[in-house]
């Protein structure tokens, strides 16, 4: 802030007798400066009807008051200065009067005396979700739902019938519709158990709820922020949470091990710890400010992941200042990075036996690319022959010379066809075959760094493709040179600009190969004088030019060749299993508390601990990191968290009636909504915690619940006896009025549960069921995911893949999720683009769902083979057709008067259309 | 409108009375839609926003912030005032300083100095307001983006033109009320999300047209599907739906319906608002469009700087566009121009060679925008802010060549000042707002923030922007952030 000169300070006036608070500044603050500054708000944080707030000051420039100098205290600088802008009150400046009183009082001492102030500083502390889970005299959620409803006049609606509760508890468990089969399975046996229990281990039940937490910790598989580059490791995280859900692995453990699973065999649950957007070291300025700044952010990240997620609190806030609404100060803030400060975002060796596994394997494929490569090696014509070679490939380029002793390397770029020259990956090959330029010191000429795109280190680092290569920044030129611990006897040089074939512009058109030995001096071993004119018209060459070579060596090279491709691949692959980004662990940094979240004014360190007015677990700074973390964890994952099991408990019930108990899923704090049955939600943690933190325990006790069971209709049984009549032409009278306007005005949204509030399905859902439906869904659960876009990663244009794929055939849980992308149909419901914590789904209604949903190749392909599967299933009669359709889809039979009425539709443009109409109706896309 | 377009328009009403039978009729319907007009909280000066982004940032210093002093010391090592406790982005050592590359001169009856390279703007710039101070605390791309449009560096905010339709409604029930232009060849860097509705429903969130193709993703028909096909499958879905409702009396699936004919509805209105080539010829002319042209730059190549050409018409068919588009009752009509990030490391990002083609693409088609406007009598309500997410700073980047070469001039992100405008919209005309010091680094009188701009903005719109909030989470969120720093620009209000 500014003060540019204290000009109209008044000077204080000796004779007066000292000023009286009570008497002389307060009725001063009380007519100018309570509005904004009393009780009800707080602008910047400022009050000033309460002494120990007043003497604190604001957020901005505290102590806004200076005891005994006047001339250094912002109050008067700002009832005194000639900004306007920054003028208080904003209104109209004080009265000289007034303003000489203030200035005086604070000269003479800013003398406040105890116990006179009106106002009361309200114990931010005294807040329901921080008091230990009280103890209820009823015994069954009903109960507690029916107490509340009688309170209301209100009672709960009859049980849906059998087949709606069905297929409502089966998307819910498992984000998919049940089967004819399962349907007519439980027609006849109507054993609710049996279904729920078969649910509960359904692979399908992991795979529906992993998304619900994946929302929560804003899961993606790419990093976010400007380049948004591919995480390639970040998918066993994913699997972990489906198989946590899967095993319902106790959720007191399920928190330890995102916290400290490095310390319980179970790494790829750390993940959970670096899940934000982050910036890679290339994309933060290469001064110290710029570093500490992109630091302080990821941390950040990390203790609000952590807030929000296990806590329901949104400690951020305390990032700047203390917290406006909850007992959260800044000190509480950084003591909590404290616990975290040596969490770095980055990939980790995973150490499971499948990541072992790989990693023998891996070296077999070496083995046997090696000895491929030195097989394939015979028929490449030698460089400096007088042969002409052939002409450079943009993928591989092959450079055999004589053996020579090299202690260095040198290719040196003299043209390129576009652009600065770019290399995937240089390779040099001993007489024995093996790469020795494989990460060994490099230097470059120079280069362009797009970060985890282009970078030096990506020239030898064995990865190939565009995505992992270095590029000059020259245009036209460039070189790069690799040294080696001793001399060395090499003869081949392999190298490529896009070894994925993808891209063909930044290719060395013209280039030099020079090695120098022990001595130092430099001969030129290859160059591309000798190869044929580059141009990029000529398609007609092979990959590997078969010129010169003798029929019989040309089948060779091709056998040799072809066996070589899927080994890259496979190469590529097993180097992606065995990481997972889940952060890596390091001495922690010293943490600071930050004056309003600035790094560049840090003031008194701090050590762990835990929020001060839930816990005083606190910890020196010797601390080791890993112990640090475990401690954190124990503390959260404690019965005795009043917090823990009311936020999880919370979440459960919301996944299972699309609104929590506490509407705020991720704010337990002051400004969150208050709980609609606080007893049951302290019924639940209970239970929750007794059952061993069961979340299966959980969805036992709410699905087989008779509120859980009962009907989602708005009117009166009574209004709807005549069953599904109102389907006819002839308009429903239904729609006009409702009938049961008590319960609807009462509780129009069923807060209170006097009818199960049915729900759209979430985006997942809707494109998983209309695979399901239609017969192609690809049940292959875990690993890397498919993509849903052309590119995995990067700048920007993601065009949406639109056909099926057999890979995108699978779950949209397995879908690459490419962060701030929404997926180009089912993003329009509502998917969140993991840019932030989506703690609740909103279920909006737009006309780009219609026409997303009516006119995608995803519809028009899965609605002809749902046709397809009713012609075999079903046979030509066009009613049994239809029939099977609706069995399929909405698990039921069509009314007579929809066979009726589809009939002519489905003769004129066919039964694909009728299915289109199927995946589009409300029947179809809501939870019943 | 066309006779096509009111037949589907009777059609659905009749068909929307006629199914929803007595007493709830298109009025109530209407009200489930986003779309509805709303009352501004406070007088409104705008009632639609154009707001065109350079993304990249532009150099102030090449356009509206003139700098004799900096020739003075052309090339020489920049002070070390400049240097100290600063952060580049790709500045490295100590680099040189770098005088304005264009020649200036007084433009208007107000005498503002402008470049050569605006020669048709400054034809107009009496009916603008120059701020040559605005700051910001965000010096990449994406954040600084985000921080201007959403208000938070960080993702998940709403975008101004979503926090506008939410706090304004739509007066088109065909079009969306926020819709997103793209030229350039690349989206900015910030992505979707700088039109993204964050944690306001999603039905505010803005929805890009694509120039060529189907204007919004999904619009036209599958092959072999003809309107009357169309129609008769809506029909269908609209009787499931119906007889849903009448089982359920879930007043969602009304809304579903409605969002079903809307679907239709835009079909047909978007392509015909979306189709320039009806614009008489002196209108093409007075911006500089063409219609139906797709230039190389835009067709997804990996790099289209080097394709940019000074007389590529897109987005001067972008602003005609946005007209059309504001004309129709769109509230909120957001370009982003993508290219102007000039630090000179490679082709195509210079101020000596790329600016001016970049200039020349925007100056008629701006200029002929606001005159367009002006003569329909729509500038008075429609505001108008050009500007990038930062400027660039008075020093030449340094980190590639040290030397001065053609072709490779160019200057580093620069958060500390740097030159936005406004006009129309109740925004005063020919005024220079604020100054910067001798070398355009710092404001020296005048500062404006990204938060008074948002501020002013909101006001326009007749949105208090203290009292505008959405709660989410447990907090009332505000464009204009937490503190209350944001002040309305008076001195630039007529």
């Amino acid at each position: 802030m500014r003060f540019p000169s204290l000009l109209l300070l008044v000077t204080t006036s000796a004779s007066a007798a000292p000023v009286d608070f009570v008497r002389e500044v307060r009725p001063i603050f009380e007519k100018h400066c309570y509005e904004c500054h009393g009780e009800k708000k707080q602008k910047s944080g400022l009050r000033l009807d309460i002494k120990s707030e007043a003497l604190k000051g604001g957020d901005k420039h505290a102590p806004d008051i200076q005891a005994g100098d006047a001339a250094k205290s912002s109050l008067i600088h700002f009832i005194t200065t000639t900004d306007e802008d920054e003028i208080m009150p904003p209104k109209g400046k004080l009265a000289s009067e007034d303003i000489e009183t203030l200035t005086r009082w604070i000269n003479e001492g800013a003398h406040w005396p105890d116990g006179v102030d009106l106002a009361k500083l309200e114990d931010r502390r005294d807040h329901w979700a921080f008091k230990p889970l009280a103890k209820s005299s009823l015994h069954s959620i009903d109960a507690f739902i029916d107490a509340k409803l009688t309170e209301k006049g209100l009672h709960r609606s009859p049980p849906a019938d059998p087949v709606t509760w069905l297929r409502r508890v089966t998307f819910d468990l498992t984000g998919l519709p049940p089967t004819p089969e399962e349907v007519a399975a439980f027609s006849k046996s109507k054993d609710h158990a049996a279904v729920v229990e078969r649910l509960l281990v359904s692979p399908r039940y992991g795979e529906h709820w992993a998304q619900h937490w994946l929302d929560v910790v804003r899961y993606a598989d790419t990093h976010g922020f400007e380049v948004n580059t591919e995480r390639p490791n970040a998918w066993p995280y994913r699997d972990y949470v489906i198989r946590a859900f899967n095993n319902d692995t106790p959720y007191d453990r399920f928190i330890k091990e995102q916290i400290v699973g490095d310390a319980m065999g179970e790494d790829a649950a750390t993940g959970f710890l670096v899940t934000a957007s982050v910036l890679l070291p290339g994309q933060i300025g290469k001064d110290e400010p710029s570093k500490r700044l992109a630091r302080q952010d990821s941390i950040d990240e990390i203790v609000v992941n952590i807030g929000q997620t296990f806590l329901g609190l949104s400690i951020g806030c305390a990032r700047c200042h203390d917290h406006k609404f909850d007992p959260i100060s800044a000190k509480d803030y950084y003591s909590m990075q404290a616990f975290v400060a040596g969490v770095e975002y980055g990939d980790r060796e995973l150490r499971t036996p499948e990541a072992l596994a790989a990693r023998e394997e891996l070296k077999k494929v070496k083995a046997q690319l090696t000895d491929i490569e030195k097989q394939l090696s015979r028929f490449v014509p030698i460089a400096k022959s007088g042969v002409k070679r052939p002409m450079i490939d943009a993928r591989e380029n092959r450079d055999r010379f004589m053996p020579v002793k090299a202690r260095r390397v040198r290719f040196t770029i003299r043209d390129t066809n576009k652009l600065e020259p770019c290399i995937d990956e240089l390779e040099v090959f001993t007489t024995t075959g093996e790469n020795i330029a494989l990460n060994a010191p490099i230097t470059v000429s120079g280069e362009k760094v797009s970060a985890d795109r282009h970078e030096q280190r990506f020239v030898n680092d064995g990865n190939y493709g565009n995505s992992r290569s270095w590029m000059s920044n020259e245009v036209g030129k460039g070189w790069v040179m690799v040294e080696f611990p001793q001399e060395q006897e090499i003869d081949r040089v392999v190298w490529g600009r896009d070894r994925q074939g993808k891209f063909k512009d930044r290719l060395a058109t013209s280039y030099v190969i020079e090695t120098a030995d022990d001595s130092g001096a430099w001969r030129v071993v290859a160059d591309s004088d000798d190869r044929q004119r580059y141009d990029e018209r000529d398609r007609t060459q092979p990959a590997f030019s078969t010129q010169g070579l003798r029929q019989d060596e040309i089948a060779e090279a091709q056998r040799l060749i072809d066996q070589k491709r899927p080994l890259d691949e496979q190469l590529q692959r097993i180097s992606a299993e065995q990481k997972v980004f889940a952060g890596t662990f390091r001495t922690p940094d010293d943490i600071h508390l930050l004056n309003r979240g600035d790094p560049e004014q840090p003031k008194e360190s701090v050590v762990p601990a835990v929020l001060s007015a839930l816990g005083t677990v606190t910890l020196t700074n010797e601390t080791a990191e890993q112990e640090r973390r475990r401690v954190l964890a124990d503390w959260i994952a404690s019965p005795r968290n009043p917090l823990t099991a009311r936020v999880m408990v919370n979440r459960i019930w919301q996944g299972h009636f699309g609104t929590g108990l506490v509407e705020t899923p991720s704010d337990f704090g002051r400004m969150g909504v208050k709980p609609t049955h606080p007893e049951l939600l302290d019924w639940l943690a209970a239970e929750f915690i007794k059952s061993g933190w069961s979340v299966k325990h959980m969805h036992r006790l709410i699905v087989m619940s008779e509120t859980y069971r009962q009907s989602s209709k708005t009117m009166r049984p009574s209004d709807n006896q005549t069953g599904r009549q109102s389907d006819s032409l002839s308009l429903s009278p239904s729609l006009i009025v409702y009938k049961s306007p008590s319960a609807n005005t009462i509780d129009s949204d069923a807060r209170l549960l006097w009818r199960f509030p049915s729900r759209r399905l979430e985006a997942e859902s809707i494109r998983d069921s209309m695979l399901a439906v239609s017969g192609l869904l690809d049940l292959k659960m875990y690993g890397r995911g498919y993509n849903l876009f052309d590119k995995r990663g990067g700048l920007s244009g993601f065009e949406p893949v639109d056909s099926l794929t057999p890979d995108n055939k699978r779950r949209m849980i397995y879908a690459h999720k490419v962060r701030r992308e929404p997926e180009a149909v089912f993003g329009a419901f509502d998917c969140p683009d993991a840019g932030q914590s989506t703690a609740i789904r909103r279920a909006s209604t737009t006309p780009i769902q219609a026409l997303n949903l009516f006119n995608s190749r995803f519809t028009l392909d899965t609605a002809s083979a749902f046709a397809t599967r009713l012609q075999k299933e079903a046979g030509d009669d066009i009613a049994a057709q239809i029939t099977s359709a609706y069995k399929l889809a909405l698990n039921r039979s069509p009314t007579t008067a929809e066979l009726h009425d589809t009939g002519p539709t489905v003769r004129e443009y066919g039964l694909s259309a009728l299915c289109r109409a199927l995946f589009n109706s409300n029947e179809f896309l809501f939870m019943p | 409108m066309t006779p096509d377009l009111l037949h589907a328009r009777s059609i659905t009403r009749r068909y929307l009375f006629q199914t929803t039978g007595l007493g709830f009729g298109a009025m109530a319907l209407n009200s489930l839609l986003a779309g509805e007009a709303k009352k501004p909280m406070i007088p409104a000066k705008a009632k639609r926003v154009i707001y065109l982004h350079m993304a990249g940032s532009p150099s102030q210093l090449e356009m509206f912030d003139y700098k004799p002093e900096l020739q003075k010391l052309h090339l020489k090592d920049a002070p070390a005032s400049f240097l100290e406790g600063k952060r580049f982005a790709f500045i490295k050592g100590v680099p040189k300083v770098l005088a304005g590359q264009f020649k200036f001169a007084q433009q208007g009856q107000s005498g503002q100095w402008m470049s050569e390279l605006l020669p048709q703007l400054a034809k107009v710039i009496d009916k603008i307001s120059v701020i040559r101070t605005v700051h910001t605390d965000q010096f990449n791309h994406a954040p600084a983006q985000l921080f201007v449009h959403t208000g938070s560096p960080r993702l998940g905010s709403p975008s101004i033109g979503s926090w506008a339709t939410y706090g304004l409604g739509s007066v088109n029930e065909d079009l969306p009320g926020f819709v997103v232009l793209l030229s350039g060849g690349k989206t900015p860097d910030g992505g979707k999300s700088l039109w993204g509705s964050g944690f306001l429903p999603s039905v505010y969130q803005g929805a890009q047209c694509r120039t060529s193709g189907d204007p919004v993703l999904y619009l036209s028909d599958p092959k072999g599907m003809d309107r009357t096909m169309r129609r008769r499958m809506l029909d269908a879905v609209a009787k499931m739906n119906e007889a849903e409702h009448a089982r359920s009396g879930d007043s969602e699936t009304l809304t579903r319906i409605a969002q079903y004919e809307l679907a239709y509805r835009m079909q047909m209105s978007v392509p015909e608002v979306m189709d320039i080539s009806k614009e008489p010829e002196h209108v093409l002319k007075l911006y500089g469009a063409k219609p139906g042209y797709v230039s190389p730059a835009e067709k997804g190549v990996e790099d289209p700087r080097v394709l940019y050409k000074g007389d590529d018409p897109t987005f001067a068919n972008n602003c005609l566009l946005a007209r059309r588009l504001i004309e129709n009752g769109v509230r909120f009509v957001q370009l982003y121009d993508w290219g102007w990030d000039h630090h000179g490391s490679s082709p195509g990002e210079s101020i000596d060679e790329t600016l001016p083609i970049k200039c020349q693409q925007i100056d008629r088609a701006i200029s002929g925008l606001i005159l367009d406007l002006e003569q329909r009598g729509l500038l008075d309500d429609t505001l108008i802010v050009w500007g990038g997410e930062f400027g660039r700073t008075p020093m030449m980047q340094n980190n590639v060549r040290t030397e001065f070469k053609k072709g490779f001039v160019g200057r580093d992100h620069h958060p500390y000042a740097y030159t936005m405008w406004m006009a129309g919209g109740g925004i005063k005309g020919g005024v220079a707002h604020g100054q910067t010091d001798e070398f355009g680094y710092y404001p020296v009188e005048k500062p404006v923030s990204i938060r008074d701009l948002q501020a002013t903005i909101l006001n326009q719109l007749g949105l208090d922007p203290y009292r505008f909030h959405f709660t989410y989470q447990g907090l009332d969120n505000r464009l204009i952030g937490p503190t209350s720093e944001g002040k309305v620009l008076k001195a630039l209000l007529a």
